[in-house]
């Protein structure tokens, strides 16, 4: 369950951060604000106290607001959906450090060869942009596994928790601590070596495309 | 309730009963709670992490091959930089929740010992603080040209004058930024301990909940906000800083 939630919102992240990253290099104003303040917001924000508020909050708001009863079985989405919004932040901040890094020449050049402002996206800008930060956006999404422990301080139905908290809910059972603890560390441990290993590899690949392009 | 009401609760926490008081302090100092004892938290933590990190990040060193070393002070050496390794890379590769649970359960239920809970949140947060600032520091070390060392040798510095002296002083502008980034990263992580009872921020929230009749909604922004604001704000300072830093490469 720790994998799927690590997997689902880092696929979420990555589509909100990407589409962030759009509204902070758009024309408009407003929209550039808007993606400014998403990231402000969210990067400030301790995920402990976000996720109390999307599970417990918001039901009392939406109810007191629209005088209908909020529905239920919402947690894991709303959990899901706040380690998104988190790590949406960070990962737009890397984004943007690696579309400015793209030489302001290379655009130039596309342009002067007539590409579209889409193509030059497209084809010069993100494929650049994604090997230069490769390696930060790995940091990034085994960050985000780590934090999908905080989880556990919102009630979810057993069957979904992931391993911290199926780790406290053992302890809770047996009274003892010190085995459950430790084999939830072990597996995350292994967990953040395996997916540090993929992901240092393919930024490491990435990286060497960009040596043998240049 | 009222929102000030709500919002000192939050922010020093519930007030002692008048006979545990001692009329000669000042009361928060006798039992901090709320947002004070998560900045104190912070800060010690911060504090206790930099010396930490410090010595692990010295520990891990390569230092330049002394030929008159023997064998035992080449395996000590080398035994002192793997546990330095596998302490950082243990606790990096731990979610700082899971830390927590560790720091606080394992003593009592392996060794039996006990501990005051304030001292345990320090020390895991000490621990985590320590390991990412060696891991910066190790950064900032690495990128001070090794020419320095030798000026400094030539001299007639000791090593430990040569890191005070030149290194420290070097690298502390290319550490700025991530220093206080870290900062805001500890400040935002003590929310954790909401779930071993310390009475910080998010604890005192759910207290309130459960025995005033107050809207958790509320209660919840107001510690949002109380989050927010000086996090903002130290990341407003780690973007100067790093343009800063910029600047300097250049």
């Amino acid at each position: 369950m720790t994998m799927l939630i690590a997997a689902v919102s880092g696929l979420g992240a990555a589509i909100i951060g990407f589409l962030v990253l759009q509204c902070r290099c758009s024309a408009r104003g407003p929209l550039r604000a808007l993606g400014v303040g998403f990231v402000m917001t969210f990067r400030n924000l301790p995920l402990v106290p976000l996720l109390l508020f999307l599970t417990f909050g918001l039901p009392g708001l939406w109810t007191a607001l629209s005088g209908r009863p909020f529905p239920r079985g919402l947690e894991l989405t709303l959990v899901i959906l706040g380690l998104a919004l988190n790590t949406a932040a960070y990962l737009a901040e890397i984004m943007l450090a690696g579309v400015t890094a793209v030489a302001p020449q290379q655009v130039a050049a596309a342009r002067s060869l007539g590409l579209t402002p889409g193509a030059i996206r497209r084809c010069v800008i993100y494929p650049q942009a994604a090997r230069i930060v490769a390696p930060a956006l790995a940091s990034r999404f085994i960050h985000n596994m780590k934090n999908s422990t905080v989880a556990l301080v919102v009630p979810l139905p057993v069957d979904v928790m992931e391993v911290v908290g199926q780790a406290g809910r053992i302890a809770g059972q047996t009274f003892s601590w010190a085995e459950p603890l430790i084999f939830a560390a072990c597996v995350h441990l292994l967990l953040a070596v395996c997916l540090g290993h993929v992901l240092n590899r393919w930024a490491s690949l990435e990286q060497a495309r960009i040596g043998a392009t240049a | 309730m009222t929102i000030s009401e709500v919002a000192a609760i939050l922010l020093f926490g519930y007030p002692l009963p008048p006979e545990m008081v001692d009329p000669r302090f000042p009361e928060f100092l006798q039992r901090p709670a709320g947002l004070l004892l998560t900045l104190l938290i912070t800060v010690t933590s911060l504090l206790i992490g930099a010396v930490l990190g410090t010595v692990l990040a010295l520990c891990r060193r390569e230092a330049p091959e002394d030929p008159h070393a023997d064998i035992v002070e080449r395996c000590l050496d080398r035994a002192i930089r793997v546990s330095a390794a596998m302490i950082v890379e243990g606790v990096r590769g731990l979610p700082i929740m899971l830390l927590v649970l560790l720091v606080f359960h394992l003593p009592f239920r392996l060794l039996g010992l006990r501990f005051p809970s304030f001292l345990l949140a320090v020390a895991a947060f000490s621990l985590y603080a320590g390991v990412y600032f060696s891991e910066s520091m190790r950064a900032g070390l690495r990128s001070v040209d090794s020419g320095m060392y030798q000026v400094g040798k030539v001299l007639g510095l000791t090593p430990r004058q040569i890191l005070l002296r030149i290194e420290l002083p070097l690298i502390y502008r290319t550490m700025k930024p991530d220093l206080i980034n870290l900062t805001v990263t500890v400040f935002k992580d003590t929310s954790t301990l909401a779930v071993v009872a310390i009475p910080e921020i998010t604890y005192v929230g759910r207290q309130l909940f459960m025995s005033e009749p107050v809207n958790y909604a509320v209660v919840l922004i107001i510690i949002l906000i109380a989050y927010w604001l000086p996090a903002t704000m130290l990341s407003a300072l780690a973007t100067r800083a790093e343009k800063q830093r910029a600047g300097l490469a250049v």
